[in-house]
């Protein structure tokens, strides 16, 4: 292991050890099984009312319950758990001045945190929204794990969700790096991430839900109001997110390198 | 100054328009270093300069010849306990040290010897398993000078070390940083105690108002204030035959009764004439003495002079 890698491992670890607080991890537990809930009592009404009305109303059903509660819900207040709680989370417990007083270089510092918490997102909510989708192919009557058509849709979820952690990962890791008090661009963003379907094509750039969207197995509808944006290919939205990602990440970077401590809040 | 490892050269912070330290220059060797000066003088700014945790507004600071901002390597090498009163979450005292010791490239194995090592030192071992959020503030400050001295630094800048610490605990504390400088390593420690920092310290500087006043060993600074006349307490049965004795000479400016009585207090311009006209008295039969013993070349005595403040805590 080289010792770029080891210090990064190194960082991750303590961040671990830092985000699975007590009180953090039950959080984020909670925000991560939300979805499995959900649909685990959509199944068992299901089995105990009688079938659903169709397999391809149900989808979409799904698919709309994913891009409301999952992504702006779990993804989005899990991710800003996370991703705060890293340097603006240390800077407002006055302990960030330990890591700085080590020998890793303050780009690795970033990295390394924002890996360990996007490891840890992963982990929690790609696995919820793969365990959620899971479950819901029991409400539809047939299992059906062994179609591939099913599979590609349960892989495809959880991609969404992985980029999505992603995204809004570098976006909280940003904001709560470059900003002291980041609570009202957080809640703007959110709002942002409601009512993306209203925004002109050149401000959908700066919603993560906008570009998951494009990505959902099924086709959503937008409802009456939407400013329709031209669809874009997979492909492309995918390097969208990840520039997304990068410039995020960039910034906190950026900003770290360049940062005296300050501890005012 | 040889063996200095620490410079700054005319270093200004300002915080905003908020002074922090003037043109300050300093070259810092081996030994204890104490740093003096009331709360808000500058000595904090001074050591996150030093540690890189801030950069001077102007001038340049340099550990090992390097710019200690953005060069991470030379925190192998430092070790900085901080004023902050603050640890991660959750985390044990060993747990704590070690967590940071693995940041400096030690396995866990080694991370976990080397931390309880350091717990040790600073007599902290039977606490080491609880978490770092029931400490004690004395325990606090011991487990945080622990996580400075973990990696075995050649540089340790302390920030208040003592504050919060018993009697006993500060005497260990003390023969720690006497251990530490007697194997070559620098100690900057900053303190705003001064019977303190003249039990400890080596050399002092002395700042005031972002400003440093002076800097040496005290006996040194003290006879460089000219202004000020040194003081000399002399004990002796004969307070009065002493004083008409002194009189006589020029160089004594003024000879007032001890309060108790038992002994008077001189002052003088020239120490070296005044101490070789004491042994002629001495040693002729003229006057009888029990002891002689300067009254004013402590810390104390040094600050008051130059910032007119009044001695103890500033």
């Amino acid at each position: 292991m080289s010792a770029t890698s080891r210090r990064l491992m190194g960082v991750a670890r303590l961040e671990w050890r830092r985000q699975l607080a007590p009180g953090r991890t039950l959080w984020l537990v909670f925000l991560a099984m939300g979805p499995v809930a959900v649909m685990a009592i959509m199944a068992w009404m299901t089995h105990k009312f009688g079938p659903p009305p169709g397999t391809s109303e149900m989808r979409e059903i799904f698919g709309q319950f994913f891009q409301g509660m999952v992504v702006r819900g779990v993804l989005f207040f899990g991710c800003a758990t996370i991703f705060l709680g890293q340097i603006r989370g240390e800077l407002d417990q006055r302990s960030w001045h330990y890591s700085l007083l080590t020998p890793i270089p303050r780009w690795q510092l970033v990295i390394g945190k924002y890996i360990a918490g996007v490891l840890l997102a992963w982990a929690l909510f790609v696995v919820s929204s793969g365990l959620s989708r899971a479950i819901f192919q029991l409400t539809l009557g047939t299992p059906g794990f062994a179609d591939p058509g099913v599979q590609k849709e349960l892989l495809g979820y959880m991609a969404m969700a992985a980029l999505g952690c992603l995204a809004y990962g570098a976006f909280f890791l940003a904001v709560g790096t470059l900003l002291r008090g980041p609570g009202y661009i957080v809640a703007v963003y959110f709002l942002l991430e409601w009512i993306q379907f209203l925004l002109p094509p050149g401000l959908k750039q700066l919603s993560v839900v906008h570009y998951l969207r494009t990505l959902s197995p099924v086709p959503l509808s937008e409802g009456p109001f939407a400013l329709l944006a031209e669809p874009s290919p997979a492909w492309w939205v995918v390097s969208q997110l990840l520039i997304y990602t990068l410039v995020g990440v960039g910034l906190a970077v950026w900003k770290v390198s360049r940062a005296e401590l300050d501890y005012r809040s | 100054m040889s063996g200095a490892l620490i410079r700054f050269d005319d270093v200004s912070k300002f915080y905003g328009e908020v002074l922090g330290v003037n043109r300050v220059d300093l070259q810092i060797g081996p030994g204890i270093t104490a740093l003096v000066g009331p709360n808000g003088s500058g000595k904090s700014t001074l050591m996150n300069l030093m540690t890189g945790l801030l950069e001077p507004s102007q001038g340049r600071v340099e550990i090992f010849g390097k710019a200690p901002h953005g060069a991470p390597e030379l925190f192998d090498q430092v070790g900085y306990c901080a004023q902050f009163d603050s640890f991660p979450r959750g985390v044990t005292g060993r747990q704590f040290i070690a967590a940071y010791l693995r940041l400096h490239g030690l396995s866990q194995r080694e991370a976990d010897a080397r931390a309880l090592q350091a717990i040790e030192r600073v007599d902290l071992l039977p606490a080491a398993g609880k978490k770092v959020a029931a400490y004690s503030k004395g325990m606090r400050q011991r487990i945080k000078l622990a996580q400075a001295l973990a990696h075995d630094p050649q540089i340790l800048v302390l920030d208040e070390p003592l504050n919060g610490l018993d009697p006993m605990a500060r005497a260990e504390l003390i023969e720690l940083f006497r251990e530490l400088a007697a194997a070559g390593r620098h100690v900057i420690l900053s303190s705003h105690i001064l019977h303190e920092v003249d039990v400890v310290a080596d050399e002092v500087v002395l700042i005031h108002q972002g400003y440093v006043m002076a800097k040496g060993d005290i006996p040194e600074v003290r006879e460089e204030m000219v202004d000020h006349p040194l003081e000399i307490l002399l004990r002796c049965a004969t307070p009065s035959l002493v004083a008409s004795e002194l009189f006589a000479h020029d160089h004594i400016l003024e000879v007032r009764l001890h309060e108790d009585g038992g002994g008077l207090m001189v002052k003088t311009r020239q120490a070296d004439s005044f101490y070789l006209l004491l042994n002629d008295l001495v040693s002729s039969g003229r006057i009888d003495l029990e002891a002689v013993a300067p009254a004013d070349d402590d810390v104390m005595a040094v600050y008051r002079y130059l910032v007119g403040s009044e001695g103890g805590t500033l």
